[in-house]
């Protein structure tokens, strides 16, 4: 069994720092948790350590011994194994054939006896397309095992269980540390990371902001290690606008959407927003939030009332498109701009039957769009050859302030956004942020929805934590970090005190 | 170098494409034993020697420009429409069941009218497919040829053979509606018009209206589609009855203007040339008018390579294959990006 250590690693992508100058041993006999939110870099340390990607700066060791991971097969060889947290399994084929797959001399005895101790012997010759999930992770577990591995990597592996899948898998993980295999664990919650893990590293902005024996630390250390020392502290200085007026823009009451597939179902979510108040919803990705936008806005079917303005909103899109409520969703590249379309004709995407650019009845003109582009491209200072340019050429800050500048430019009374400054770079952050204050100051209900606390933080006074599809009462930041940090991450008793009653 | 072409203009990456494919085509003759130069002068001499040959090359181009429309459009929706052929072949059908019955001159609109129709409804029932049933339209499409093909060949052998028997196809249509002859004796006809006009009627919908913006969108972005609010099902429907529609229409043009009639071997494998011409036209309503024309042309040159020099005119077959080829390797996206 091999130890590895990690030795400065560095790795950029364009204008972002993913990880700056990590280091870590991994021993065997160990399981070591990697904690930290999304966009912490904990995906891009699990490829380098896989030989998928290969960091900018520093050095990987075996033993004491450089090891060069330059492809997955050189990593595999080393006896590192990786679970996808998307299976990378042929539905197909029967367990035995996926774990045998490209093996030139199948060891079978081997493989019977590593899956009679996985507890997979019985369904060796089934097809793994009719297995269960939890099931389906064990095969890829298998497949490392069966590969010699001796590191388990495994990249939020509970994301896709059920409870008791989870329990099952950590019994699973509890004895191949026994028999002295190393596991590396990544994920963003905290208590399972404290139930299972040896030792804790956690992740902030691509650095090791702590590392932890699991058996020395708490829920509330770990959590402000997640979300930033500075937000301890932080209780003051607020720089949000004047207190909202007392009028209630957007009034959601026992929002339920149930379960679907790997959709998070959501309970009886109830919140208000008022006449130019920005609503904050924190939360680890993951815990509904595209769930909860989509219903909003009415993309999901759901149960329970919502009242824009006092007045009951209908059902389905365009229907509370045209009551004056807009969303600015998650990912702009998939689901808020068509690429491949122009500025222009990406700027009235969702409006594009009004009137303002419709000639002769049934046209559209376009020198009335590219006009209306056009101010649009310089009230929201979005750089662009001309407004023709596919939106696709655009960089990733200037495509999102397109994004912003379409659920604006129409004075909506409620605006849904979803991580809006998400992979942005600095001074289109603030361009963004200037244009949704702005935009309250003129009366809009804005929920914003962000898996950044500084965002929220530096956004809101009144904000509310999403939980497996569960919301708190409305907080402020008077709350004790310590709190907020058990409330992001589920603590039962934490939730006795904020959640709601009903 | 490859990455210089990248940066190229789009129409002069095809145009290159193109001159490419042929140059690998007068490679294939020239390994048949032919020499290539005076091969590549008959059949351009065939295409466009004399008006008689122009007037040939867009005889062969009208169905291809009106069914290479039909799959520009389909494609612009998202959907991989492959079903031209069939398509057309439903147009004709109500072209003729309705032709031979009809026999004053302004039924033509009637008939064309049904052939439109009939496309459509042919192709909604990929559309049906889709989106009730998640069938693949590329797998429906392409089976619905095949039982349209087989639909004719029943009908011209039973039901709809002429009332002699003597051959199996259909009687002909009425003369009163025969499309205008423009240059006899060759066989051009009005319908060569029609077929401009319905690819820049094609572009304004695509490119200038609120309907043609949100096609675009459905196909090039499905998910920012749905999240802005289009009903992406309804998209589906949209651009598998346009494509259709145009396709039928085809089959229509083409039994008023040329065949008179229906009998099995009635299209030569149209509709899957359209493939190749809306690709070649970077499924753009308005470059589906040179593509056909080139295709046209290519038809009609390989037939004259034929009968001036004997080769096969599966050489024809050939080219607009590596043409097929070369304009998807330089229509491909920059994978690495």
């Amino acid at each position: 069994m091999a130890a590895f250590a990690l030795h400065d690693i560095s790795k950029r992508y364009g204008t972002v720092l993913a990880l700056d100058g990590v280091s870590l041993t991994l021993r065997p006999g160990q399981i070591h948790g990697i904690l930290g939110e999304n966009g912490a870099g904990k995906s891009t340390l699990l490829n380098i350590l896989f030989g998928a990607v290969q960091p900018d700066r520093g050095r990987i060791e075996r033993d004491g011994r450089p090891l060069r991971l330059t492809s997955p097969r050189l990593a595999i060889a080393a006896g590192i194994g990786l679970v996808h947290q998307h299976f990378h399994l042929v539905d197909s084929f029967t367990v035995r054939e996926n774990v045998l797959l490209g093996e030139r001399t199948p060891d079978r005895p081997r493989l019977d006896r590593l899956a009679a101790r996985l507890g997979l012997w019985e369904v060796l010759d089934v097809a793994v397309g009719g297995l269960p999930v939890g099931v389906r992770q064990r095969v890829e577990i298998l497949k490392a095992l069966y590969r010699q591995a001796t590191l388990l990597l495994l990249d939020e592996p509970t994301a896709v269980l059920t409870p008791p899948e989870v329990e099952t898998l950590f019994d699973l993980l509890r004895e191949l540390r026994a028999a002295g295999a190393g596991v590396v664990f990544i994920t963003h919650k905290l208590r399972e990371a404290l139930e299972l893990c040896d030792t804790i590293t956690v992740l902030r902005q691509g650095r090791v902001v702590a590392e932890y024996p699991a058996s020395q630390v708490t829920a509330d250390v770990l959590a402000a290690a997640m979300v930033g020392e500075h937000l301890a502290s932080a209780a003051l200085g607020h720089s949000a606008t004047a207190p909202p007026a007392e009028t209630v823009r957007l009034r959601v009451e026992n929002l339920t959407v149930p379960a679907d597939g790997s959709r998070t179902a959501l309970h009886r979510i109830s919140f208000e927003v008022r006449e130019g108040e920005i609503f904050g919803i924190a939360g680890v990705d993951g815990n509904g939030q595209t769930e909860l936008a989509e219903a909003l806005v009415g993309l999901r079917p759901m149960q329970g009332n919502l009242w824009l303005d006092g007045r009951p909103l209908p059902a389905g899109r365009r229907a509370r498109l045209a009551s004056g409520l807009r969303y600015i969703p998650p990912d702009r590249r998939q689901s808020g701009l068509a690429l491949e379309l122009s500025v222009a004709e990406n700027a009235i995407l969702g409006d594009e039957l009004a009137p303002d650019w419709r000639r002769w009845g049934v046209l559209l003109d376009r020198a009335a769009l590219r006009q209306y582009a056009g101010t649009l491209i310089r009230d929201f200072d979005i750089r662009t050859p001309h407004a023709d340019a596919p939106a696709g050429a655009l960089s990733g800050g200037n495509q999102q302030k397109l994004l912003v500048a379409r659920e604006l430019a129409p004075q909506p009374r409620v605006l849904v956004a979803v991580n809006p400054t998400w992979g942005v770079d600095v001074a289109s952050v603030a361009t963004i942020h200037r244009a949704l204050r702005g935009a309250c100051r003129q009366g809009l209900g804005l929920v914003l929805m962000s898996n950044e606390l500084d965002e929220i933080q530096a956004l809101c006074q009144r904000f509310a934590v999403l939980y497996r599809g569960r919301l708190s009462t409305s907080l402020t930041f008077d709350i004790p970090p310590a709190d907020l940090g058990r409330l992001m991450a589920g603590d039962g008793p934490t939730w006795e005190r904020y959640g709601r009653r009903d | 170098m490859a990455a210089g072409i990248e940066k190229w203009h789009p129409v002069g990456r095809t145009v290159l494409a193109l001159l490419a494919a042929l140059a690998a085509g007068m490679l294939v003759l020239r390994v048949a034993g032919y020499a290539p130069l005076p091969a590549l002068q008959v059949m351009f001499q065939s295409a466009f020697g004399s008006p008689f040959a122009v007037a040939d090359t867009l005889v062969k181009a009208t169905p291809l420009a009106l069914c290479g429309l039909g799959v520009a459009l389909s494609f612009r929706g998202g959907q991989f429409n492959i079903g031209a052929e069939g398509q057309m072949l439903l147009g004709a059908l109500a072209a003729v069941f309705l032709g031979v019955r009809l026999e004053t001159p302004w039924a033509v609109g009637l008939v064309l009218a049904a052939s439109i129709l009939a496309g459509s409804a042919w192709a909604l029932v990929a559309a049906w497919l889709k989106t009730t049933r998640g069938v693949n339209e590329v797998i429906s499409t392409l089976m619905l040829n095949f039982i349209a093909f087989w639909l004719v060949s029943w009908l011209v052998h039973g039901p709809l053979q002429e009332a002699s028997k003597g051959y199996p196809q259909t009687e002909l249509v009425s003369e009163a509606l025969w499309l205008t002859r423009w240059l006899p004796p060759t066989r051009l006809h009005s319908g060569t018009l029609w077929a401009l006009v319905l690819a820049v009627v094609g572009y304004v919908w695509l490119f200038y209206t609120p309907t043609g913006l949100r096609l675009r969108v459905a196909g090039s972005s499905p998910v920012a589609a749905a999240t802005a609010g289009i009903a992406l099902h309804r998209m589906t429907w949209l651009a598998l009855a346009v494509g259709g529609g145009c396709a039928g229409l085809a089959g229509g043009v083409e039994v008023l203007g040329v065949s008179h009639r229906l009998y099995e071997q009635f299209s030569p494998g149209y509709g899957y040339m359209a493939v190749a011409v809306a690709l070649l036209a970077r499924q753009h309503p308005l470059g589906v008018i040179p593509a056909a024309v080139a295709f046209g042309a290519l038809e009609v040159g390989a037939a004259g390579l034929q009968r001036a020099v004997g080769v096969s005119a599966g050489l024809a077959g050939v080219i607009e294959a590596l043409v097929m080829l070369a304009v998807i390797l330089a229509g491909r996206r920059d994978v690495a990006a």
